[in-house]
């Protein structure tokens, strides 16, 4: 029982994550602050009231304050611990090992994606899909040689479906 | 009463025609093929799966859709137990027990009570809707904007005050959700506001890549830290519970589904609420509380009832009035309206057809899924065995093209990206993103109905009190916050800090 | 690493297909017109009234041109995003649009919408659907004509309430021309679409309805607001008729094509136009579904479209003034 307890028992995930250090809480609340104050300031620029009542100006106003004055809250006396109810863990879904690893992982999906998002409608989706399957799944560790079928056969696959669905999806200047 | 049973027959048998039925069953099997993908809970699941409803017309489209909504349901329910990953806040509750089951080799115990739960909890809530919807939505003609403003209120004012976690993040979450909810151009002059000269955003930032942002790519992000949590694949032998536990789940599956639908005709009561209340029930009512954490079926039981009894309940709101309760609902209006079907007490009055074949499409749908599940169960269990990285990366792929083809607009995509990567960013700051959807479906609506008072009045403001209605909701609303805030919000408290011990009272008595 | 390996491996293989397909298309192109797929711009969401016209044309285009018309829905900002990008296509003939008036005079002449293109960016084809609105009460209204409803706007201003499917929309336009024969005020109030605004109506929150031959079950039309009677409800007398000639609102459905195509080209695509809008198979299909198509063809549409965006000019005005 007492080894099902301490496996469950989710407190010891937490300080390991950087982010939810108290700096980086703060940090966060102060990069909502700026974001709100630009906000109330370019609300500012709409007009308040108008003939009828409240105007355009009104609502951006007070939603952009009371999110500054939550912002300021946050900076000032952090945000309390989350009362989500934590997962109970499994003890095998520990961090992996390597963290660089795993950034490297998140921020290769992120540009792999945006740079697929650009591509669709020059390039086509077949070649942009067939490139974004390989690269991730390179990125993810599978071998080259996988990669790539599993790259040339999705594309197409999905493409295909999509025709089935009378989804047309964005074709290439080549025709496909 | 009898043209209202006509109607319902009329409506059931729509949707068993043939060719309708065969689409209940392709949404079931690709809702729950897609709903059991872990990290992917039902709304980002059936915001990837609106593209394949576009070319169907209206009343197919939506019988898949109901179909899809159901099945990436219970898909997320195969998740929590076998993977112990919740898609979404709700089925937490379900990984509470569900897990523990599963671990001690009753997986198939807690997939089948849930599948009986939710059963049950379909068929009473689409049949309570059934009821209600009728008189409600000749009530909803007689609400204008100054009834629906203050329904709007109220709906916000409890969005706020029950969650879990922190009273400030939570705050500012619904606040950063209605200022992005403001983004495009206003409803009163026309005039383009924070849209920085971009005409992708004059019609606002588009709700389904949010979503699919906040729910999909953000929870994808977060597994790649983690090693991928190994799914327990023991043979699945029996799907029925113990005799001697079939009476306590039988009561608790009932006490989840009231509880389930009382709350969720409220807009704006986030199912996580009702779900959490029902799994205290149970614990309160137990004569072992102690089990619970550990594999109690009850738990799983009145989880997956009150879940799907609030899924069932959250219609009404949707279908009388057009608000969408949840952001699964705002993705299934967002479909809706793609199939040219508005949502709301015109669509009794003029498309009858249309809306009980929709309710009709639910009862098919919850039994046409309940069937298909007890022979494939092992299927999506095969499903959780393929790596994940193959699964990531088609995830990905339907993601992008999600949010590509709502508008065939790159521009879309790369909202879907960024909020993918902010909502990775708050869930490693713990702070909670369903109040900020909840707020970016229902600011704007909140403002324009405002507006529409004022103009229908021509300026009067004080049509918000002298309209009974609208004079007793802002009542209701001011209450919600004054004792939410005077409490200091107890009674979520004692249940968060419960839930963050799940197993603290069990030691004490193994 | 590997990641990276391969994207140097991948981006250069992509950029050179890409220069080749570019390399290829010029060529192809100085051949006779057409000799390769239309794209038809919808600036509407797939299944809409729009939407609905365009794939009937472009069915029977693809058979009298002999090449295929490929309809894609670019919605977005009320057909802005997709007359952006119908603008700003090369002007070749390949990418044709669809346009509607009003929606498509509004997003030019409100400036903070920053168009990126005016009337002069598109050359025009032909029009396909008209659709007049009509003002109506229900049965139990005291109103029997136009005359009786303007002579009360007149006499109680600021009192009656109306109801558009949203801010500049042909309702809320046939409203300020109202509250312009009347010399009043009216109480409009901005609603999001048809249904929603109908709902409002049958609620008893709005005094007169402005809408359209769909929704008219169940109430008492006083005018349709048509230069002439519509064939299809003959019995709804014009505003015209009954002396008001400055009360015509009809939201139109055409075609144009960035401006600048070849004077050759131009008139195939507009002889190919006329005769596919023109035949009665086209017109049964699109009457089946709920379609009044009205043909203009040529350089009358063209002066159909500038008259009716100078007459659009000072209600846009007006909406933008503060009103008191």
């Amino acid at each position: 029982m007492s080894t099902l307890h301490s496996s469950q028992a989710p407190a010891g995930r937490r300080p390991t994550n950087p982010l939810t250090r108290f700096g980086a809480k703060r940090l966060a609340a102060a990069v909502l602050a700026i974001v709100c104050a630009a906000f109330v300031l370019e609300a500012s620029s709409y007009p308040y009231m108008d003939w009828l009542g409240p105007g355009s100006g009104f609502f951006p106003m007070w939603v952009g304050s009371l999110c500054l004055l939550a912002a300021l809250g946050m900076l000032i006396f952090g945000s309390s611990p989350a009362g989500n109810p934590p997962l109970p863990t499994d003890g095998e879904a520990d961090l992996a090992e390597d963290r660089t690893l795993a950034r490297m992982r998140i921020g290769g999906t992120i540009v792999i994606l945006v740079l697929t998002g650009f591509a669709l409608q020059p390039i086509g989706f077949n070649i942009a899909a067939a490139a974004m399957i390989t690269a991730l799944l390179l990125l993810y560790g599978t071998r080259p040689v996988i990669a790539v079928l599993a790259g040339l056969v999705g594309a197409p696959a999905v493409f295909f479906l999509f025709a089935a669905l009378h989804v047309r999806l964005p074709v290439g200047p080549l025709g496909f | 009463m009898d043209s209202t049973f006509g109607l319902w027959v009329q409506g059931i048998s729509a949707a068993l025609e043939p060719s309708n039925l065969l689409f209940a069953f392709v949404g079931c099997i690709i809702g729950t093929l897609v709903g059991v993908l872990p990290g992917l809970g039902p709304a980002a699941a059936m915001a990837i799966l609106i593209p394949f409803t576009y070319d169907l017309g209206p009343v197919p489209a939506i019988v898949m859709l109901s179909a899809i909504y159901f099945g990436t349901q219970y898909g997320g329910t195969i998740t929590s137990v076998l993977v112990n990953v919740p898609g979404e806040s709700t089925s937490v509750v379900t990984c509470l027990d569900g897990h523990p089951m599963a671990k001690s080799g009753r997986a198939g115990a807690a997939l089948g009570i849930a599948a009986i739960g939710s059963l049950f909890a379909g068929l009473v809530g689409t049949f309570l809707l059934m009821v209600l919807a009728l008189p409600l939505s000749s009530l909803a003609l007689r609400f204008g904007p100054v009834e629906m403003f203050a329904l709007l209120v109220v709906g916000l004012s409890l969005v706020m005050s029950f969650r879990g976690g922190s009273l400030l993040a939570a705050f500012a979450m619904t606040m950063i959700g209605l200022m992005l909810g403001l983004v495009g151009l206003d409803p009163v002059q026309g005039a383009p506001r924070f849209t920085f000269g971009n005409h992708n955003l004059f019609d606002g930032v588009q709700l389904v890549p949010v979503i699919m942002g906040l729910f999909g790519i953000s929870e994808l992000l977060a597994s790649l830290e983690e090693r991928s949590p190994q799914p327990i694949t023991r043979k699945i032998t029996s799907l029925l519970p113990f005799k001697e536990e079939r009476k306590d789940a039988a009561l608790a599956i009932t006490r989840g589904t009231g509880v389930g639908f009382a709350l969720g005709i409220i807009p704006g009561m986030a199912g996580i609420v009702p779900t959490f209340m029902a799994y205290a029930l149970e614990k309160r009512v137990s004569k072992h509380p102690e089990r619970f954490g550990h594999g109690a079926i009850e738990g799983v039981a009145s989880a997956e009832a009150s879940n799907n009894a609030h899924a069932q309940a959250s219609m009404v709101p949707l279908l009388t009035l057009g608000i969408p309760g949840t952001a699964t609902l705002a993705v299934m209006m967002g479909a809706f309206m793609i199939n040219g079907i508005t949502p709301g007490p015109f669509l009794f009055v003029d498309h009858p057809e249309i809306v009980w074949t929709v309710i009709g499409s639910f009862i098919v749908g919850n039994v046409v899924l309940f069937i298909l599940n007890f022979p494939l169960v092992h299927v999506w269990v095969q499903i959780l065995r393929i790596p994940s990285r193959y699964l990531h990366v088609a995830i990905l792929i339907f993601c992008l093209l999600g949010a590509f083809t709502l508008r065939n607009n790159t521009f879309d995509v790369m909202v879907m990206i960024a909020f993918g990567v902010l909502g990775y960013i708050f869930k490693k700051l713990d702070w909670p993103t369903v109040p900020l959807v909840i707020a970016i479906i229902l600011g704007p609506l909140l403002e324009r109905a405002l507006r529409q008072s004022l103009e229908l009045s021509d300026g009067d403001a004080s049509v918000f009190v002298t309209t009974p209605v609208s004079a007793g909701l802002l009542g209701l609303a001011f209450l919600v916050v004054a004792v939410s805030v005077l409490s200091g919000l107890r009674p979520v408290k004692r249940l968060s800090s419960r839930f963050s011990n799940p197993a603290g009272k069990a030691d004490q008595k193994p | 690493m590997q990641a990276l390996k391969t994207l140097r491996l991948i981006a250069p293989l992509a950029v050179s297909l890409a220069a080749m397909a570019l390399a290829i298309v010029p060529a192809s192109a100085q051949a006779e017109y057409p000799n390769q797929s239309i794209r038809l711009i919808v600036p509407f969401s797939a299944g809409g009234g729009t939407d609905l016209g365009a794939r009937l044309v472009a069915e029977d285009l693809e058979r009298t041109l002999g090449v295929s018309v490929v309809v894609e829905n670019l919605p977005g900002a009320g057909s802005q995003l997709g007359l952006t990008e119908l603008a700003n296509a090369p002007a070749d003939g390949y990418t044709i649009g669809a346009v509607n008036q009003p929606a498509f005079d509004t997003i030019i002449l409100v400036p903070e919408r920053q168009a990126a293109f005016d009337i002069d960016s598109f050359d025009y084809l032909i029009n396909h659907v008209a659709e007049p609105l009509i003002i109506a009460v229900l049965p139990e209204s005291p109103y029997q004509d136009l005359g009786q409803l303007v002579a009360d706007v007149a006499a109680r201003p600021g009192e009656l309430r109306v109801a558009t499917s949203g801010l500049l929309t042909p309702e809320h336009l046939a409203q300020l021309q109202l509250e312009r024969v009347a010399d009043s005020r009216l109480r409009i109030a901005h609603f999001n679409g048809a249904s929603e605004s109908m709902t409002q109506f049958r609620g008893g929150r709005t005094d007169i309805a402005f809408t359209t031959s769909s929704f008219l079950e169940g109430l008492r039309p006083l005018a349709i607001l048509s230069p002439e009677r519509s064939p299809a409800l003959p019995d709804i007398p014009t505003a015209v008729e009954q002396g008001y000639p400055d009360l015509v609102m009809v939201s139109t459905r055409g075609f144009a094509v960035p401006d600048g195509v070849p004077a050759p080209v131009l008139e195939k695509l507009r002889a190919a136009f006329a005769e596919v809008a023109s035949s009665p198979e086209h017109q049964a299909r699109a009457a089946a579904s709920n379609l009044s198509v009205e043909v203009i063809a040529g350089e009358d549409y063209d002066a159909y479209v500038r008259a009716n965006h100078e007459a659009a000019r000072p209600l846009v005005e007006l909406a933008q003034r503060p009103r008191n």
